[in-house]
C-alpha cells in the first residue's frame, strides 16, 4: 500500500510538470497584455513598454519559464502583477472559501444522488424511475450560471431566506456561514449529483441483476439489508470513479458559481486574473487547481479497496 | 363694551397664536429634513480593487474608494473647473512655470499627524516617479517641488505648463496627498492606506468588502459641496463597500436592501425601475457623464485610410442609432470628444453629419471601394462597446460595406487600440476634463500623424490657459474632425446611480465618481 502510495505520488511529478508547461504556454499565448491592463486606456505605448521591461516580459519566454518554474520549486509562486500580493498567499486566503463550497456541494450532491439512484434503480421502470430520469436530464442541462441567479431570485430576492451577496466563512461563524454557502453549494452540486445519480443507477441496475442479490434475497434478508449491504457496496465502486472526477470538476464550476454569488474563493479570483492577463496568478493559481485534483484522484484510488476487497495496491 | 371689546380682543390673540402655530408647524414641515449623522452605507463596487495604494493602479474602482480617503492638492467641480482642497488657496506664475499651493493650516492625517508642506513634496514626487505612480508622465513637465515653508509648497515647471492643474486634480488614480512617514514605515508598500479625507481606512478582505469609517478629527474646506470641491461632511460613521461583479445580482441586493447604493445601475433594468422599483423606495438619478464612445477608425489602415470612405461611413451611421442600441437611450447625443457637461462646450461641437444613406453611396462609389472586407472589432467585456459595434456593423452592411463582427478580448482590443491597429473598433474613452488631453486619442489611429495640423493645435492648446482661445481651438479641432472622420462619436453615456429612498444628499457627478460625504441615511 505504501509502495503504492509512493509510486502514485512519483507520477505525480511528471502530471504537474506537464500541467507547468501547458499552463505558462497558453497564458502567453493568448493574445494581450498585463502591462496595456494594467495601465488602463490613456497609457501610451512608451509607458506599455516601460512597465514590461519592468515585469520582466521583454525576456525571451523560455527564460521567463524557467524563471517561474525555478521559484515555484522553492514554493515561490510569484506575486501578482496587479496587486503585488504574494501568490500564494492570495491562494491561502482564498482556497478555504472554495474548500468550503465545493465540499458543501459534494455533501449536498451525494444526499440527492445515492438515495435518488438506489430508488430509480430499485422502482426500475416505473413512473418513479422515469421522473428521476426526467430529473437528472434538467440537472446535467441547466447552466450553472441562469440557475444561480434563478436560486437568487425566488429564494433571496422573493423569499428572503437567504443572502444575496456578501460572505460570512464558515470558520467565523458556522451558522451564518452555511447561509451564504447554501446557495451557491446547491446551485453547483445540482450538476453532479445529476451524472452521480445516473452512474449510480446504473451500476445498480446491474448489480441487482447479479445471482448473489437473488442469493441473498433467497437466505430470506431483508430488502433493505440486500440493497445497502450488498448491492450498494457493490455497485458503488463506479460510482466512486464518477465522484472523484466530478469533484475535481467541481473546483473548475466554482469559477462561474463564486462570481455570480459574490464570493471570495479561488475561482472568481482566477477569473480576474485572467481578464488582466496577471500571468503569475494564472499559473499559480492553475497549478496549484491541478494538484489539488491529482490529489483528489489518489484519494479516489485509494478508496477504491474499502468498498472492492478484490482490488490489490501493488 | 369693553367687555365685548377685551373679548374680541381676547379672540383675536387667540387666532392670531393658532395662526402663528399653524405656521411654524407648516414651516417644520416644509423645511428640508435636517441631515442626520450616524449609520452605515453599503456601497456595491463592481469589481473588488486591487490596492490601495492610491497612485498604483488607474483604476476607476480604486478611486471610488480611496478617493473617501485620500485628498488631492486640486479637483474638479461639477462644471469642471479646479478648485483646492488639500490647499487653502493656490496661484500660478505669470509664465505657468511656477505653482505656490498655501496649505490648510492644522489639517490632520488619518494618524494624528499634521499635514506640512514636507509630505506634499514626498507625495508629488512620488507622483512623479513611474515606480510609484501608474500616471507619472503627467508629471514629466515638473523640475523641481519645494517646500518654501511648512505650510506653503512651490511647484517648479521646466516650461509653460498651464495645464498642469488638470495633473494634479486628475480623476483616477486619485493624485493623493500621503504621509510621508507613515509610507515610509510602510517600506514603500502600501498595506494600511493613511490619509487626510473624511473617511479613514479600516480594512479590506479581498473580495469580501472594503470598510471605512468617519474621520472625527477632519479639517477640510468651508463652502458649498461642488463637484469634489467644497466641504466634504462625513455624517455616516461607517461605509462598506462591496465587490459584486454581476450587475444583475447587484440590482437584487439594492432591491433587498443588501446594499444601499448601486453606483453603475444596468440600463437594461430601468424599464423594471420605472414599473416597479421606482414603487419599493428606490431611487436612480442620471447625470451625463464624460466617457465618450463611438467608433474609431484607423487611418492608416487598408480601405480605412480613405478619406471618402470614412465619410462615406460618417454619413451611413446615425450617432443616434449607435448610442440607442449601446445604452437604450440612456446617454447624451454628443459627436464630439468634449462631453456636454465640460466647461469647453459649445453648441459648435454638436455639429456633424446628418445620416443620409444617398451620400453616403454615392461617397463610397467615388471613393473606390471594392467590396474588400472592413473588421469592426470589438469586446464583449463592456457590453455597450459591443452592443454600438453591432450597430456599426449592421449599418455598414446597409450601406454595401462588406464588413465582419471581429469580437474580441478586452486585453486584444486594448492592444489594437493602443497601436491603431484595427480598420474600424468601438471604444469608450476615459473621462478627460481637459479636452486638450481627450484630444490625444487621435494620436492612437495614428490621425496625428497623418493630419499634424491636428496635433500642432492641440499642442497650442496645452500652451495657453487662456480660456477662450483654448475654446477656439477646440472648435477648430472638431472641425477638423468633421472633414477627416478619423471618428464617428455618438455619445457621453449617462451615469445611472441607484440609491435606497432613506439615502439623502447623494448627488451623481459627470465624472462618476460617487461622493459620500455630505450623504446621510434616515433609516
Amino acid at each position: 500500500m505504501l509502495k503504492y502510495i509512493l509510486k502514485r505520488i512519483i507520477y505525480l511529478i511528471p502530471t504537474i510538470g506537464m500541467v507547468a508547461v501547458m499552463v505558462f504556454l497558453l497564458i502567453h499565448m493568448i493574445p494581450g497584455d498585463p502591462a496595456l491592463v494594467m495601465l488602463g486606456n490613456d497609457a501610451t505605448p512608451q509607458d506599455v513598454e516601460a512597465l514590461r521591461d519592468a515585469l520582466g516580459l521583454n525576456q525571451p519566454l523560455y527564460q521567463q519559464f524557467f524563471l517561474w518554474v525555478g521559484r515555484v520549486l522553492t514554493g515561490d509562486f510569484g506575486v501578482s502583477i496587479h496587486s503585488k500580493v504574494p501568490v500564494l498567499t492570495s491562494i491561502a486566503d482564498r482556497f478555504p472559501v472554495t474548500l468550503s463550497l465545493t465540499t458543501l456541494a459534494l455533501v449536498f450532491s451525494l444526499i440527492v444522488s445515492i438515495p435518488s439512484g438506489v430508488l430509480a434503480a430499485v422502482k426500475h421502470n416505473t413512473k418513479s424511475d422515469y421522473m428521476f430520469m426526467l430529473g437528472t436530464i434538467l440537472g446535467v442541462s441547466v447552466p450553472g450560471f441562469w440557475l444561480g441567479l434563478l436560486c437568487l431570485l425566488v429564494f433571496s430576492v422573493q423569499l428572503g431566506w437567504f443572502p444575496s451577496t456578501g460572505f460570512v466563512a464558515i470558520w467565523e461563524n458556522f451558522w451564518e456561514g452555511l447561509r451564504y454557502l447554501l446557495l451557491p453549494a446547491v446551485t453547483l452540486g445540482l450538476f453532479m449529483a445529476a451524472v452521480v445519480a445516473r452512474m449510480v443507477r446504473s451500476s445498480m441496475l446491474e448489480v441487482l441483476r447479479l445471482e448473489y442479490v437473488t442469493h441473498a434475497r433467497a437466505k430470506g434478508l431483508s430488502e433493505w439489508k440486500v440493497i445497502n449491504k450488498h448491492a450498494l457496496k457493490n455497485a458503488f465502486a463506479p460510482a466512486l470513479t464518477t465522484i472523484g472526477i466530478q469533484y475535481g470538476m467541481l473546483l473548475g464550476g466554482a469559477v462561474i458559481t463564486e462570481t455570480v454569488f459574490s464570493l471570495p474563493g479561488l475561482g472568481k479570483y482566477l477569473v480576474v486574473a485572467i481578464n488582466m492577463r496577471d500571468y503569475p496568478v494564472v499559473q499559480g493559481c492553475i497549478l496549484f487547481i491541478a494538484l489539488v485534483y491529482v490529489l483528489i484522484n489518489l484519494v479516489v484510488d485509494l478508496l477504491y479497496g474499502f468498498f472492492d476487497p478484490r482490488i490489490e495496491y501493488k | 363694551m369693553s367687555a365685548i371689546r377685551s373679548k374680541m380682543k381676547m379672540r383675536g390673540v387667540a387666532i392670531c397664536l393658532v395662526a402663528a402655530l399653524v405656521l411654524l408647524g407648516a414651516g417644520s414641515l416644509w423645511a428640508a429634513p435636517q441631515p442626520k449623522a450616524g449609520g452605515e452605507i453599503k456601497v456595491r463596487l463592481n469589481t473588488d480593487i486591487t490596492s490601495v495604494d492610491p497612485l498604483a493602479s488607474p483604476a476607476m474602482v480604486n478611486a471610488v474608494v480611496l478617493n473617501h480617503v485620500f485628498e488631492p492638492l486640486l479637483a474638479y467641480t461639477t462644471n469642471l473647473k479646479i478648485v483646492p482642497v488639500v490647499a487653502q488657496s493656490w496661484e500660478a506664475s505669470k509664465d505657468y512655470k511656477t505653482y505656490t499651493f498655501h496649505l490648510i493650516k492644522g489639517k490632520k492625517f488619518h494618524n494624528g499627524a499634521e499635514l506640512t508642506s514636507e509630505d506634499v513634496k514626498f507625495s508629488v514626487e512620488r507622483m512623479m516617479n513611474p515606480k510609484t505612480c501608474a500616471r507619472a508622465k503627467l508629471f514629466t513637465g515638473v523640475a523641481k517641488v519645494e517646500a518654501v515653508d511648512k505650510y506653503t509648497v512651490r511647484i517648479l515647471m521646466k516650461k509653460s505648463s498651464p495645464g498642469f492643474p488638470n495633473s494634479l486634480a486628475y480623476v483616477a488614480p486619485v493624485m493623493a496627498i500621503m504621509c510621508k512617514a507613515e509610507v515610509e514605515k510602510q517600506g514603500g508598500q502600501i498595506t494600511h492606506p493613511v490619509g487626510t479625507g473624511p473617511f479613514k481606512f479600516m480594512e479590506w478582505k479581498p473580495d469580501r468588502h472594503v470598510i471605512l469609517e468617519k474621520f472625527a478629527g477632519y479639517k477640510g474646506q468651508s463652502g458649498a459641496r461642488d463637484g469634489m470641491g467644497g466641504e466634504r461632511v462625513a455624517y455616516l460613521d461607517k461605509v462598506t463597500f462591496l465587490p459584486i461583479s454581476e450587475e444583475s445580482v447587484a440590482v437584487m441586493a439594492l432591491v433587498n436592501k443588501e446594499v444601499d447604493l448601486v453606483h453603475s445601475f444596468p440600463q437594461k433594468y430601468m424599464k423594471k425601475y420605472k414599473s416597479d422599483y421606482s414603487k419599493q423606495g428606490m431611487v436612480v438619478q442620471e447625470v451625463a457623464g464624460l466617457v465618450w464612445v463611438g467608433a474609431h477608425f484607423g487611418v492608416t489602415r487598408p480601405v480605412v485610410d480613405n478619406l471618402k470612405f470614412r465619410q462615406a461611413c460618417a454619413y451611413a451611421l446615425s450617432i443616434k442609432s449607435m448610442a440607442k442600441a449601446a445604452f437604450m437611450g440612456y446617454a447624451t447625443i454628443n459627436p464630439s470628444a468634449i462631453a456636454t457637461a465640460n466647461q469647453y462646450y459649445t453648441p459648435y461641437f454638436k455639429e456633424w453629419y446628418a445620416p443620409d444613406m444617398a451620400k453616403a453611396k454615392q461617397l463610397l462609389k467615388e471613393s473606390g471601394y471594392k467590396g474588400q472586407e472592413v473588421v469592426v472589432d470589438t469586446t464583449k467585456k463592456y457590453s455597450y462597446m459591443y452592443r454600438m459595434a453591432v450597430a456599426v456593423h449592421a449599418q455598414l452592411k446597409a450601406l454595401g460595406v462588406n464588413a465582419k463582427l471581429n469580437v474580441i478580448d478586452w486585453p486584444v482590443l486594448l492592444k489594437k487600440h493602443l497601436k491603431g491597429q484595427s480598420q474600424i473598433h468601438t471604444f469608450g474613452a476615459a473621462p478627460m476634463p481637459d479636452p486638450a488631453l481627450a484630444y490625444a486619442y487621435l494620436k492612437r489611429n495614428k490621425f496625428m500623424e497623418v493630419y499634424p495640423e491636428a496635433e500642432k493645435l492641440r499642442q497650442e492648446a496645452m500652451a495657453t490657459a487662456d480660456f477662450k482661445v483654448r475654446q477656439k481651438i477646440f472648435e477648430k479641432i472638431h472641425k477638423i474632425c468633421i472633414e477627416q472622420v478619423p471618428w464617428v462619436i455618438s455619445c457621453n453615456y449617462n451615469y445611472l446611480n441607484a440609491f435606497r429612498d432613506y439615502v439623502h444628499g447623494y448627488q451623481v457627478l459627470s465624472t462618476g465618481m460617487p461622493r459620500l460625504w455630505g450623504v446621510w441615511l434616515s433609516k
